[in-house]
């Protein structure tokens, strides 16, 4: 069997063999350094003498060959890849979870500069925070360390002050140096206008109720022959009902009525003296 | 159609603007997310998240003319703290990278497509074998096609680290892919090389 150069295989891999062990106690291998080169040759940005060693290289290496054969297709190859279709329901997905979010509106192009920017960007870090799982939880605990160290550590600006607030909690506003004084005084004026009222609304009720009756009594006596007339009528009517005396029941239900209308009259003759009662 | 104009309507609550925007750059942030985190499902809902995390930080995009940098850079870093949390909770099963041909385009021939998806699938996984830095410059350069200077900007790196990074993040992508392949001699560079 004989290759292109016209040595058989054998003599080849002899040869080869022959050759890397002379490199393994030389120079080393010719391949990292081929390597190196490969991306220019692919480019065609090597010339010259740097070209012709690196082809020749190729030529007896197989290994740095099968290199030079994945760069040149990955080359066209990479690009291709810049874009993808992910399919119609990703941008369905994407526009159904950003419908849940706010959208950070805003007029364009203006970005608040200064505190406002910073009150702004604040805002923001805020609104994104609040909506992370797991946040409350978080911010208490780290409210909670905070409180410890203002309250508990030795030298803290707030240390006693729990203690001092639960014994006023357990006292009552009086226990208070300035609230309790100021308790006490705004207490004795809100007495003071609430016995007043008292006072006075007791005073014109008793007033009100005084005139009412009295009135009352004036119309309950000029009534109270009519109201006498009015049930012996009434009496009367039924009893000739009962009877099957319609007729004679019918005048009794008429003298009622006239009784009654009497009786209307002298309750209200004196109404426009009293007013309303 | 006008970016700014787009952009401004989008900052005032317009859902039509809001739905033109996002299937103007959906492909990209997909593609983006793909190239970060190497899997269908996962890609997916990160780069879902990337745009609700564009929402409701629009206001903090002052320049419209910058836009896709900074659409580029939400994204960017939002795959890297997925990648933060993922390296804490790592997934429970290997990532099938069968996954990343299901969102490549289509060709006018199967032949060619059937090729371009078996090598876009096998790019994804080698992808995921690199290291981060060398990842990062592949998805950002080779495949996003972003300047070197922007790169520079968003990966806090010098100019020139940027540029020699680049040509030796994509040697470490095809060595990845013919390890991958089982390569001639179990790798290009192995002992038997030469």
């Amino acid at each position: 069997m004989t290759n292109s150069h016209g040595g058989s295989n054998d003599d080849r891999t002899r040869d080869e063999k022959f050759l890397r062990d002379v490199l393994a106690r030389t120079s080393g291998s010719a391949c990292d350094r081929a390597c190196e080169q490969l991306s220019d040759l692919m480019g065609g940005h090597l010339v010259g003498m740097d070209r012709e060693l690196v082809q020749s290289h190729l030529e007896h290496c197989e290994p740095c060959r099968t290199l030079a054969v994945t760069l040149g297709w990955l080359e066209p190859l990479l690009p291709q890849m810049a874009e993808i279709d992910p399919g119609p329901a990703f941008t369905a997905r994407v526009l159904a979870a950003t419908s849940e979010q706010d959208p950070a509106i805003m007029p364009f192009p203006a970005v608040p500069t200064g505190p406002a920017g910073l009150m702004d960007r604040v805002g923001s870090w805020w609104d994104r925070q609040i909506l992370r799982p797991g946040f409350a939880a978080q911010l208490a605990y780290a409210a909670t360390v905070v409180l410890v160290l203002l309250t508990s550590v030795p030298g803290a600006p707030l240390r006693g002050v729990p203690g001092k607030a639960l014994e006023i909690v357990q006292a009552g506003p009086v226990a208070v140096p300035v609230v309790g004084p100021a308790m006490d005084k705004a207490s004795g004026w809100v007495g003071s206008r609430a016995d007043e009222a008292v006072t006075t609304a007791r005073t014109g009720v008793e007033q009100r109720w005084e005139k009412t009756e009295n009135s009352l009594g004036r119309r309950s006596g000029r009534t109270s022959g009519g109201r006498q007339e009015l049930g012996t009528h009434v009496k009367e009517m039924i009893s000739k009902a009962g009877d099957g005396k319609l007729g004679e029941a019918s005048y009794e239900l008429l003298a009622a009525l006239k009784a009654g209308r009497a009786i209307w009259n002298e309750w209200w003759m004196d109404n426009d003296d009293d007013g309303r009662e | 159609m006008d970016q700014p104009e787009l952009l401004k309507r989008c900052r005032n609550g317009d859902e039509l603007a809001w739905e033109v925007l996002v299937r103007q750059h959906q492909g990209r942030i997909c593609s983006i997310a793909f190239g970060y985190v190497g899997e269908q499902d996962e890609a997916l809902d990160l780069a879902q998240e990337i745009f609700v995390r564009v929402y409701n930080r629009l206001d903090t995009c002052t320049d419209p003319e910058k836009f896709q940098a900074w659409l580029t850079r939400i994204a960017r870093n939002a795959c890297i703290d997925h990648l933060r949390r993922r390296k804490a909770r790592p997934p429970l099963h290997d990532i099938p990278a069968e996954d990343m041909t299901a969102l490549a385009g289509s060709g006018p021939n199967p032949e060619d497509d059937l090729i371009r998806s078996s090598r876009q699938s096998q790019v994804h996984r080698a992808l995921q074998h690199l290291s981060e830095i060398n990842r990062e410059i592949i998805v950002l350069k080779d495949i996003q096609g972003l300047p070197l200077e922007e790169i520079s900007g968003m990966l806090d790196l010098p100019l020139g680290t940027v540029k020699s990074r680049s040509s030796r993040a994509r040697i470490e992508l095809a060595r990845a892919i013919t390890d991958m392949d089982g390569g001639p001699h179990g790798g290009p560079l192995g002992a038997e090389a030469v």
